[in-house]
């Protein structure tokens, strides 16, 4: 201890005791030897060297610039100057609400509640082209359908439109003026007597003054008895 | 020099892996076991500087959280003055408290300190003297 003759000029250092207040679990060092020559049988059955793990080629040069990107974007993100931010404490909470999540929706049930048939994704990108650009094309193709199917309906219509037209012509003769007068019964009756006997007749029997009534009144209807009467009368006197 | 036993015991571990892995490129210009010792510092420093850049914290909050962990430790069997020494041992820079250890526990001369650690013995004098009056000033200042 003559190394310790130093202390005799620090007093109070003087009074410590020592010796090394620290101490190792019991039995420490009876298994320190196993441990450690374990520890050397790991070290160079697996050597530092080849952990396992590698970096990609230049990964450590492009590190600092990828890193102050990563720095920048985060900033960019969390700065609510740029609408992109999440309540306070968000991600305080964030870990139980996931947590939460996944309970609730694993005490629902595995299955999830709603299920598509069998195949339907499948066929999905089909059927949604077939009702929409498929149809489309449909409908700008048409259908074109004949307006004549049959030879008998080209003779149906012209039988219709001849009827139709032979119908006008017969109504618009029946109800014409001159029609009409060549088929009363006055014209009928007049056409058997000749000019001439009329023009006698009217000279020898009609005068001014005569008040017989005209056979025709203009205006009122015809009386075919009055007229055939009266008729009679001159066809008798003539033959006479 | 590290208070927590399991970070002891790693340290010295891998102290001995390294003495395994290094044994035949051992010189015998220096005795084998100063040349563990200064295998042993190097672990010691190595680890501190590890925890420093690990916490992200200095030199001196690592001695503080040394401090906490010697409050902590079941492996600490000493009286209220040892434990105040070694308060007031954790205060030191490490080279300083590297140095004292080695010469108030270990009880080395300086010719063997400065083997292990590759420091001058007059720089080691001078390193140790201002330890102590560190460590008085400390043992003295409080109670």
């Amino acid at each position: 201890m003559g190394n310790k003759e130093w202390l005799n000029e620090f007093e109070a250092l003087k009074q410590v005791n020592p010796n090394n207040p620290f101490t190792v679990p019991a039995g420490y060092f009876d298994e320190a030897e196993q441990m450690i020559n374990s520890r050397i049988l790991l070290d160079e059955t697996a050597p530092a060297e080849a952990n396992g793990f590698t970096v990609p080629e230049n990964y450590f040069d492009e590190l600092s610039a990828n890193i102050q990107s990563r720095i920048n974007i985060e900033a960019f993100v969390n700065n609510p100057e740029h609408g992109h931010a999440v309540p306070a404490g968000y991600f305080d909470n964030l870990e139980e609400q996931i947590n939460a999540r996944i309970f609730v929706e694993e005490a629902l049930g595995e299955e999830e509640n709603f299920s598509v048939p069998e195949g339907y994704f499948n066929q999905l990108n089909k059927a949604i082209l077939n009702k929409t650009v498929n149809q489309e094309m449909v409908k700008r193709k048409g259908v074109v359908r004949r307006m004549f199917a049959t030879g008998a309906f080209k003779y149906a219509a012209a039988a219709c439109f001849a009827l139709v037209v032979g119908t006008g012509v017969y109504l618009r003769q029946i109800t014409d003026p001159v029609y009409e007068h060549d088929h009363s019964y006055l014209h009928k009756q007049l056409s058997s007597i000749s000019v001439n006997d009329i023009q006698s007749y009217l000279q020898d029997d009609v005068d001014a003054n005569d008040t017989q009534p005209s056979v025709i009144d203009e205006g009122a209807p015809v009386n075919d008895a009055d007229l055939s009467k009266a008729l009679q009368g001159y066809n008798t006197n003539n033959n006479e | 020099m590290v208070i927590d036993h399991d970070d002891s015991d790693d340290i010295s571990q891998d102290v001995f892996v390294k003495v395994w892995k290094n044994l035949a490129g051992f010189r015998n210009d220096a005795q084998l076991y100063t040349w563990m010792y200064r295998i042993a510092t190097n672990e010691c420093i190595t680890f501190l500087n590890k925890k420093k850049a690990k916490n992200n914290i200095s030199l001196d909050e690592v001695d503080y959280s040394l401090a906490d962990t010697l409050a902590d430790s079941t492996y600490f069997d000493g009286d209220k003055a040892q434990r105040k020494l070694q308060e007031a041992i954790l205060t030191l820079p490490d080279k300083q408290r590297l140095v004292f250890n080695m010469k108030y526990y270990d009880d080395m001369k300086y010719e063997e300190i400065s083997d292990a650690v590759g420091t001058s013995v007059g720089a080691l004098k001078a390193s140790f003297h201002l330890a102590v009056k560190k460590i008085e000033a400390f043992l003295l200042s409080k109670d």
